[in-house]
């Protein structure tokens, strides 16, 4: 017998967690916990980092110029070449969306999981922010994926200059919906959890 | 009070006695009364609930005006270019419908989604709630559509596309004629018309706005 939150609209609800009940408010699915968030935090991470690489390898952008020189630009030196035009506060824009969170995202999430597992019962407060700064700025690194449909879009002049996606478009594209549901299925009330079974 | 009477209740209700935290679960009793502002998990500090007077009203101008800004974002173009007599224009769709074309049908499908249907969604499922309410009816199929808007909300990215606008002037400026488009603007007011509503909007205000049009049904 205890109380059971209601996800979407807040409602504490009495009743036993294991039953499949739905709320009284608002007729909910209840659950105790995000169902089988560990299980499917790990196997959306896991997927993520096996994307990572090419995402950041790979060409995301391939620009075609009159005389047939071509040139493939990845996430990194697409960065640079902003920085070298002079718009370097834009350069450093896409290095924190592109590069840092996304790396961020895995470490962060990462971490979280294996201080779950093992039980941590230190710094509660301080990792259930950082689970909610992650689960924020996660949507943030979707900005070169706007940059480059936005080239391809615009710059469509054949035979003067063309603009076409990479390879990497898809890679990085996947990745940060992996790493986005990632962080949808954590459920960060399971470092209060594991903590409070440590202490008995 | 007459002019309130069809008002979605005055600020001054009372907030629910007791709330279990989104984040650590903790079970707590939030005071009544107070000033405005977010109430704060006395654990982990995420935000439990928040008490800002004529809520559910702001947020419906919020998102009627939304509705608009958005028709607009997607009738024009973000951004036109000249390049040496040629001119060439990208809408949101059109943006999406280019990287159908290069081979990046799901690249194409990510992009369409979080710019155009996700905002979509979100918009209509705000009204289909809000809009009745505000005439003092309860809206149909309320538990669906509250699922529906937590489930969509986190992939709407207007905000996020108004910084990648900004970078593509960066990347264009100097390489060509650009000129930014209606959209591009609109998109801008979007961004900050979701984000008011976001930190004005609470369905604990939702809900007991429902409650006390169905005294009967509430728990």
């Amino acid at each position: 017998m205890g109380w059971v939150a209601c996800r979407v609209c807040g409602q504490l609800n009495r009743g036993r967690a294991d039953a499949r009940a739905c709320c009284a408010r608002c007729g909910s699915e209840l659950r105790l916990r995000k169902p089988e968030a560990m299980a499917r935090t790990i196997a959306f991470l896991a997927a993520a980092y096996v994307l990572y690489l090419p995402a950041n390898l790979l060409p995301i952008l391939e620009t075609g110029e009159l005389g047939g020189a071509k040139a493939a630009d990845t996430i990194l030196s697409g960065a640079l070449k902003l920085w070298h035009g002079g718009w370097w506060p834009l350069a450093i824009v896409i290095l924190i969306a592109s590069i840092v969170i996304p790396f961020a995202k895995l470490v962060v999430l990462t971490w979280l999981v294996v201080s779950v597992r093992r039980g941590t019962a230190t710094r509660l407060r301080g990792r259930t922010r950082l689970y909610r700064l992650v689960d924020t700025i996660g949507k943030w690194s979707m900005v070169d994926i706007y940059v480059g449909a936005l080239l391809v879009g615009l710059v469509q002049f054949e035979p003067l200059a063309t603009v076409s996606p990479g390879p990497a478009a898809i890679a990085f594209g996947a990745g940060v919906v992996l790493t986005m549901l990632a962080s949808h299925s954590f459920d960060p009330r399971l470092l209060w959890d594991a903590a409070g079974a440590r202490r008995g | 009070m007459a002019t309130l009477a069809r008002d979605f209740g005055s600020g001054e209700r009372a907030a629910p006695a007791l709330l279990a935290c989104p984040e650590c679960d903790l079970a707590q009793r939030v005071p009544a009364g107070g000033a405005w502002g977010a109430i704060a998990c006395c654990r982990c500090g995420a935000t439990l609930c928040r008490r800002i007077p004529h809520a559910l009203d702001v947020t419906l101008a919020l998102m009627i005006t939304a509705a608009v800004v958005f028709a607009i974002a997607n009738v024009f173009p973000v951004m036109s270019l000249d390049m040496q007599g040629r001119h060439n224009e990208a809408t949101l769709l059109g943006m999406a419908k280019a990287l159908h074309r290069a081979g990046m049908t799901p690249v194409a499908v990510l992009v369409a989604l979080t710019l155009i249907v996700m905002p979509a969604l979100e918009i209509a499922a705000m009204l289909w709630l809000l809009v009745p309410l505000r005439l003092g009816m309860a809206p149909e199929g309320l538990g669906l559509v509250s699922r529906t808007l937590a489930a969509v909300r986190p992939w709407a990215m207007v905000e996020v596309f108004t910084l990648a606008a900004l970078v593509s002037i960066g990347r264009l400026g100097n390489l060509a004629d650009l000129h930014l488009g209606v959209a591009f603007w609109a998109m801008g007011a979007l961004m900050f018309l979701f984000a008011l509503a976001d930190t004005i909007y609470d369905e604990h205000a939702l809900w007991e706005r429902v409650a006390a049009l169905r005294p009967g049904a509430a728990p």
